[in-house]
């Protein structure tokens, strides 16, 4: 299957600072895949590379043809210099068409908030709203930067079902970073563990046996980890 | 009214019809230190105009221009705050100006004039000049509106959406450099900001979209230069001061206003 986009020899330094070192990645039509690694770690910096932010010192990236990015990056601060409400905001810059609109802000309960102000939304209204805004310039691969860090925890659990739906009924490819361990584990295909370089890459269960996982997030994370898996095991089991 | 008037009306005008709209992206990136400064380096170029007997536009812009760049430089080596660099930056620019004129044997220098402003000094190919301006600066805004907004909302997205950053941002200085050269006669160096960010400022507080915000700019902006010129030359006053007065007017009765529930 071609890629969607292929990055190779990635390499990238901040003053003098190793921030990304050798990063190959390939992303596939209908891959979900996962970063997780530290604070540090370099995951946003990856990100930014890919949706063409920011520059690497070296390195290959290959964009197929058909590629279509939407990004949603981890908050969004909202600037009150300017008065803006949500429906202008998700229209900017977009061809938009009504049907998939009423569809996605019905989907993600954005329609009593059309008219309000940007500046007077709440963390997880916002988050909604950078979903919307990215899904309605209809991609091919979904980016999301920790998407459900400000949401509670049925909102998170919401919000990334959500995610899981999209990659399942409308074949979305979707790279996420996130620290919900749990949620990672069960809903991505594959996972990446960055700490600059990539420690260990392959399906989560595999990847929560490698040694190298093992040292970077330490026992406690492992046995949280082992414990899905035994889930896991069961469930289909 | 004899043609003097109509031609400064016409010059305000014409200037106005840019920095509302410009301004609406300096208060938005919240660039208003950044045109000051420019605006306060751009004497340099009236300086070196002078002494070399160069077309003063023509120095002005390429000051400012050169400014921005050597601005951008020391912005990526990170050691300095933007405002230190800015303030650097202005004042270097002055101080070198009047270092600069020293130099010339010109004894009648307009140095007034050219901090606040002159009215004399409009000529046809000023007017010329400004309306050119318009006809390129408009074109550029208005077909990048919604992807300048966005890059000012945030430049992330903006990138994921296949706008690159780095481009308009040099755009953007470029034509807040025109807007300062071809403003610096009506307004004088020192006061060129003040007709980016105060209709601006005005239309922020009344509007609900960045539509309006520009619309009301443009109104605010335009109202203050017709009223200002023809105060200006009905009692002799300097004309970039009224009309800056004016507009500080303006902006006090609908701060006064708001902040008493009047209008929303």
């Amino acid at each position: 299957m071609t890629n969607l986009i292929s990055l190779t020899n990635i390499n990238l330094k901040f003053a003098n600072k190793n921030i990304l070192e050798n990063i190959d990645i390939d992303i596939k039509k209908d891959d979900f895949i996962t970063v997780i690694g530290p604070n540090g770690s370099g995951k946003s910096t990856l990100i930014k590379i890919i949706i063409g932010s920011l520059k690497p010192d070296s390195g290959n990236i290959k964009r197929s043809k058909n590629l279509k990015i939407a990004y949603v990056p981890q908050k969004m601060e909202i600037n009150k210099t300017i008065p803006i409400n949500t429906q202008y905001f998700l229209k900017l810059n977009q061809k938009i068409d009504q049907k998939l609109f009423d569809k996605i802000i019905n989907d993600l309960k954005i329609t009593d908030f059309l008219n309000t102000s940007l500046s007077e939304l709440s963390g997880g209204e916002k988050q909604r709203i950078l979903l919307a805004k990215a899904l309605l310039s209809q991609p091919n691969l979904l980016i999301l930067d920790e998407p459900a860090q400000n949401l509670d925890i049925s909102g998170q659990l919401e919000f990334y079902n959500y995610i899981n739906e999209l990659h399942r009924e409308q074949k979305i490819s979707i790279l996420m970073i996130s620290h919900d361990l749990h949620i990672v584990m069960s809903s991505s295909k594959k996972v990446i563990c960055l700490h600059h370089h990539i420690c260990c890459q392959g399906e989560p269960k595999i990847i929560a046996q490698n040694p190298d996982f093992k040292e970077i997030f330490g026992d406690d994370m492992n046995k949280l980890i082992s414990i899905y898996n035994h889930y896991h095991d069961h469930h289909h089991g | 009214m004899d043609e003097f008037i109509i031609k400064i009306i016409i010059a305000a005008i014409g200037i106005s019809l840019i920095t509302s709209v410009l301004g609406c992206f300096v208060i938005w990136k919240k660039m208003a230190y950044f045109g000051d400064s420019l605006a306060h380096a751009s004497l340099l170029g009236v300086a070196i105009g002078i002494l070399f007997s160069i077309d003063i536009n023509l120095m002005i812009l390429a000051v400012t221009i050169c400014f921005a760049l050597i601005l951008g430089f020391l912005q990526n080596r990170n050691f300095l705050s933007n405002d230190a660099l800015l303030g650097i930056l202005a004042h270097g620019g002055i101080s070198l100006a009047m270092i600069v004129i020293s130099f010339s044997d010109n004894a009648d220098i307009d140095l007034e004039g050219f901090l606040f402003g002159s009215l004399l000094s409009i000529e046809n190919k000023d007017i010329l000049l400004i309306y050119l301006a318009l006809i390129i600066i408009y074109p550029i805004i208005f077909l990048n509106w919604q992807k300048l907004i966005l890059l000012t909302l945030n430049s992330d997205i903006a990138c994921s959406m296949g706008i690159n950053p780095a481009k308009y941002r040099i755009i953007f200085t470029i034509l807040i450099a025109v807007t300062i050269t071809i403003t610096v006669k009506i307004t004088g160096v020192l006061l060129v900001t003040s007709l980016l960010i105060i209709p601006a400022s005005i239309s922020r507080i009344i509007s609900k979209s960045p539509n309006q915000m520009l619309l009301f700019s443009t109104i605010i902006s335009v109202f203050s230069s017709i009223l200002g010129s023809i105060l200006s030359y009905q009692f002799d006053l300097i004309l970039g001061p009224v009309i800056i007065t004016i507009a500080i007017a303006i902006f006090s009765l609908v701060v006064i206003g708001r902040t008493f529930g009047l209008s929303r």
